[in-house]
Formats: structure tokens, sequence, C-alpha cells
């Protein structure tokens, strides 16, 4: 049983096989849910267009969020998501290749909750998701606000 | 005061009054409603090249031609003649006679309509060839400037972009590689089993290979601030932060206390001393593991930062080379790496305004050294 969903905002198709692959091996209770750009990124959270079925896409515990994206930007998702009342508390990952200190500065400064780069390894990346999915089980049991 | 006292004096203040007009540096004259010269100072004389007296009575455009674009005007097409033909002002840059003489003059005059008087016309014509000239200078110096900053920021962002965007193909290469050898490695015969393992080294080092790239591309772009900072919990930050790899090695480091304080930026320092330790523990006789010694050294207003190994050391004549982006002087299979980590460090250096440098013999080991502005009031 999936006690807890994974957004994964993510426009490459390798990367997001090899983050499904990495969850797997994770051992993670997590249904994964993608959206492959800006766009859907936020289609995906209000809830519309194909996404309005909260059966099939349920509400995120967390979003890990890419920063390079087609049609709306990873910066644009963030700064659109904080000024949302529903979104506001939202955990909020970005996990992109790039490591420029402006970069990071910039996805803090817009609300992110943590910013994690990508590796090559894919044994690097594996502990990455299991950490990242045990902080989003323990998230997902907090109590309603 | 009698009549003659104030003709006298009225008589001295229009002499000097001349004697003033005379000596100014532009040209200046005064025409008529016709255009003839009814006075004009030894400058504008100088203009046309002929004597000051012969000048009066002269009509201006038979004393002195223009030209434009190299071509010389007709006389009717003289500026002053023209102004003072259609009773209005002139302001215009025109040319001397081509050559090595040419000279850029600035034709200024305006017509005067006194009340109880003929109309006259006032020229002033200077020489503003070095005006004109600097100023174009100039505006090229800044346009270049411009474009040459354009240019550099769009290559940084183009370097940034490709080896940024390079991760991802690479990723899949590298992760789909490490997912066939875990899930299928067992079924593969040995050989098969090798050339996955080149493919996947061959990921991994390309991978390093662009993260050196962007970090040195990284030190061209970002901003630097320089602020004091504690080296000597930087030199442990480091070294912490280094210690799966030291100890993968058994590298033996040591670190003279104290350390003075400097003025840096621990970033960018940071990665310097990361990637003078990493080659020193790097570059070992095969099946010998590394002794490091990092010390530092206060001189007059800098600090000296050291970080000494007894590895194979460096030929004398690769000194000069070693600095440079993308020179190695190993085989990949004897010592791996990008060729960029020290010049990477030359880099940090000058963006730190730090002088960098290294003695080594083969054999005997390699010494590299930093020298950093020390610390305001640091011992």
């Amino acid at each position: 049983m999936n006690r807890f969903t994974i957004l994964l905002v993510e426009d490459d198709p390798g990367d997001r096989e090899l983050f499904t692959y990495a969850l797997e091996q994770a051992q993670a209770q997590s249904r994964l849910c993608v959206a492959r750009d800006g766009e859907e990124a936020q289609a995906y959270l209000e809830g519309s267009g194909r996404f309005a079925d909260r059966t099939l896409s349920p509400f995120p515990d967390l979003v890990l969020l890419d920063l390079n994206l087609p049609r709306r930007s990873g910066f644009e998702v963030l700064e659109w998501a904080r000024a949302q009342p529903s979104l506001k508390a939202l955990p909020i990952i970005v996990l992109t290749s790039s490591a420029e200190s402006k970069d990071i500065d910039r996805a803090y400064a817009l609300g992110a909750n943590s910013y994690l780069v990508k590796g090559v390894d894919l044994d690097e990346l594996t502990r990455t998701v299991k950490g990242i999915a045990e902080y989003a089980e323990l998230i997902s049991r907090r109590p309603a606000p | 005061m009698n009549p003659e006292t104030s003709f006298r004096e009225f008589r001295a203040s229009m002499a000097r009054m001349e004697r003033v007009l005379a000596a100014t540096p532009s040209g200046l004259a005064w025409l008529d409603a016709e255009g003839r010269v009814k006075w004009c100072n030894e400058a504008f004389a100088q203009l046309s090249g002929r004597e000051r007296l012969f000048m009066l009575g002269q009509e201006i455009q038979d004393l002195w031609t223009v030209w434009r674009e190299g071509r010389p005007l007709e006389p009717r097409s003289h500026p002053a003649l023209r102004a003072v033909s259609e009773r209005r002002d002139v302001d215009e840059i025109v040319e001397t006679a081509p050559g090595a003489g040419r000279r850029l003059m600035r034709v200024n005059g305006r017509f005067v309509r006194p009340a109880e008087e003929e109309p006259f016309f006032v020229l002033v014509v200077a020489d503003v060839t070095d005006a004109v000239q600097r100023e174009a200078a100039e505006r090229m110096v800044e346009e270049r400037t411009k474009e040459l900053r354009a240019a550099v920021a769009e290559y940084e962002t183009f370097a940034y972009s490709v080896a940024h965007d390079l991760r991802a193909p690479l990723r899949s290469v590298h992760g789909f590689g490490q997912i066939l050898l875990k899930r299928f490695g067992a079924q593969l015969p040995e050989p098969a089993r090798e050339l996955l393992d080149h493919i996947l080294q061959a990921g991994q080092r390309m991978d390093r290979l662009v993260l050196d790239l962007l970090a040195y591309s990284r030190l061209t772009r970002e901003e630097v601030e320089l602020a004091p900072l504690d080296l000597e919990a930087l030199v442990d930050e480091v070294l912490a932060a280094m210690k799966d790899e030291l100890e993968a090695g058994r590298a033996e480091v040591t670190v003279a206390r104290p350390v003075p304080a400097v003025v840096a930026h621990a970033g960018i320092l940071k990665q310097a001393l990361t990637n003078l330790v990493a080659n020193a523990a790097k570059f070992v006789r095969p099946g010998e593991s590394a002794k490091i010694s990092i010390s530092a050294e206060r001189r007059d207003d800098s600090v000296r930062l050291l970080v000494r190994d007894q590895g194979i050391g460096i030929e004398p004549r690769f000194h000069d080379r070693i600095f440079q982006v993308f020179q190695r002087l190993h085989r990949q299979e004897d010592y791996a790496g990008t060729g960029i980590g020290l010049a990477i460090v030359r880099r940090a250096a000058e963006r730190l305004g730090a002088a960098v440098g290294m003695e080594s013999e083969p054999g005997r080991g390699s010494l590299f050294w930093l020298d950093l502005p020390a610390a305001p009031g640091a011992e």
C-alpha cells in the first residue's frame, strides 16, 4: 500500500526512469506521480485538466522539482506555488544538475525547502532518493493543521 | 572727469579689447551682410594662409575653401556664406584640404541685427580635430568593450548550458549501464561485463570532466566578495570533506598549527585547496600512499599557504604548463584526471587576488603555495 505520494517534476525521460528505479531500490512505500514540464506541474498541483481526479492524481506529500523545464521553469513553478494559500506549506525540494550558487540562492529565496544536486552515479541517487522517501513518509504522518 | 581723460580711457580699453581678440586662438572674423571680411584676427588669417591685412574686404568664400567628405565645396556652398546670404546662424563641422594636415573645423557664426546699425555676421572657426577624434575613439572603445562583455557573457552562458545539459544524457548512459550490470550482470559472460565496465568508467570520467569545466567557468562568472576568514577552520573543513577519498588512498595529512587568518572567499579557497590536496594524494608512486603536509607562514601583509607532498614530482619543463586547462602529464590508466584541476587553482587564485606557485623535482615531491592577503589585525 502506498502511504504517501511524491510528485516528480522532470522533463528528461531518462532521469524519470532512473528516479523510478532508485525509488524501487529504496523500497519506499510511495506512489510516484510525474509532471513533465512546469505547466503540467502547475496543473497537477491545482488538480485541473487531466489531473482533476484526485484518486488517480492524489495531492502530493512532497514535490521534487527540476529547474530547467520546458514551458515554465522550476523557478516559476516555485514562485507560483508559494503565492497559492493551499500550497504555501507544501514541501518542495529542488532536484537539479545546477550547482550554481546563484540558482541555489534564488531557489531558497523563492521558498524551496531544500536543494539537491543530481549526480551521475546511480548508487548515490538511490541513497538520495531513500533519504527523500523517508522524509516524505515522515511528514505524510504529520497531524492535520 | 574731463572729456579728454574719458576719451583716452575709452581708446585704451578699445585697444585692449582688440589685443584680446587678436590673440584668441580660435579664428574670429566680422563680416558684413554681403559676406565681406570687415575685420579678422591672426588665427583666422592663418586658416587661409594669407596676411591678415590682405583679408580685409575679401569675400569669405574666396579666402578659405572648405571640404566635406574629401571633396571641396563650391564657393556658394560655403557654410559661412550661405548663412550670411540667408541671414541666419550657422554651426557646422567642415574639413580643410585632405592630406596629412587635414583638420576638422567647427564653423560657428551668428547673424546680428542691431537696432540702428547695418546687420553683420560674427564668425568663430575653431580646430576641433583632436576633440572629435578623441570622442570617436572613446565611443569606439566603449562600443568594443560593450560588445566584448556581451560576447564573454554569451560564451560563458553557452559553456555553462552545454556542460549542464551534457549531464542529463550522461546520467542516462551511466545509470542504465549500472542497472544493466546490477540486474543482468550475473548472466553476462566475463568479456561483456568488462565492456560494460569500460562504458561506466568512461561515463564517470566524462561527468568529472563536465563538473570540472562547470567549476572552472563558474569561477569566472560568479561575483566574488572577499572577507576575513579562519584559514585553520577552512583547512579542517576541506580535509573533513575529503575524508573518504583520502582514506581510500591511505593518505596521511598533517597540518602545522596554528594557521593565520586570511582575506578570501571561502567557497573559492576551499575549491583551490581541495584540488591541491587531491593532486598531492593522487600523484604517488604505484603502491605507495601519500604523505601530505599543510602549513602556512606569515610574510609581511600576506599568508603563504603551502601544500607539500613526497610524491612523484614534476619535471621542470612542465612547470609552466601544468596550470593551463587540459594539460595532462600522465595517461588515464596511470593517473586519472581531467587536466582542469590546477587551472581551477590558478583561476581561483586570480579571483582571490592571490599569487600561486610551485616547486618540484621528479622523484622528490612537489610543493604548491598560495599567497593570500593576511586578515587585518591577525598575527
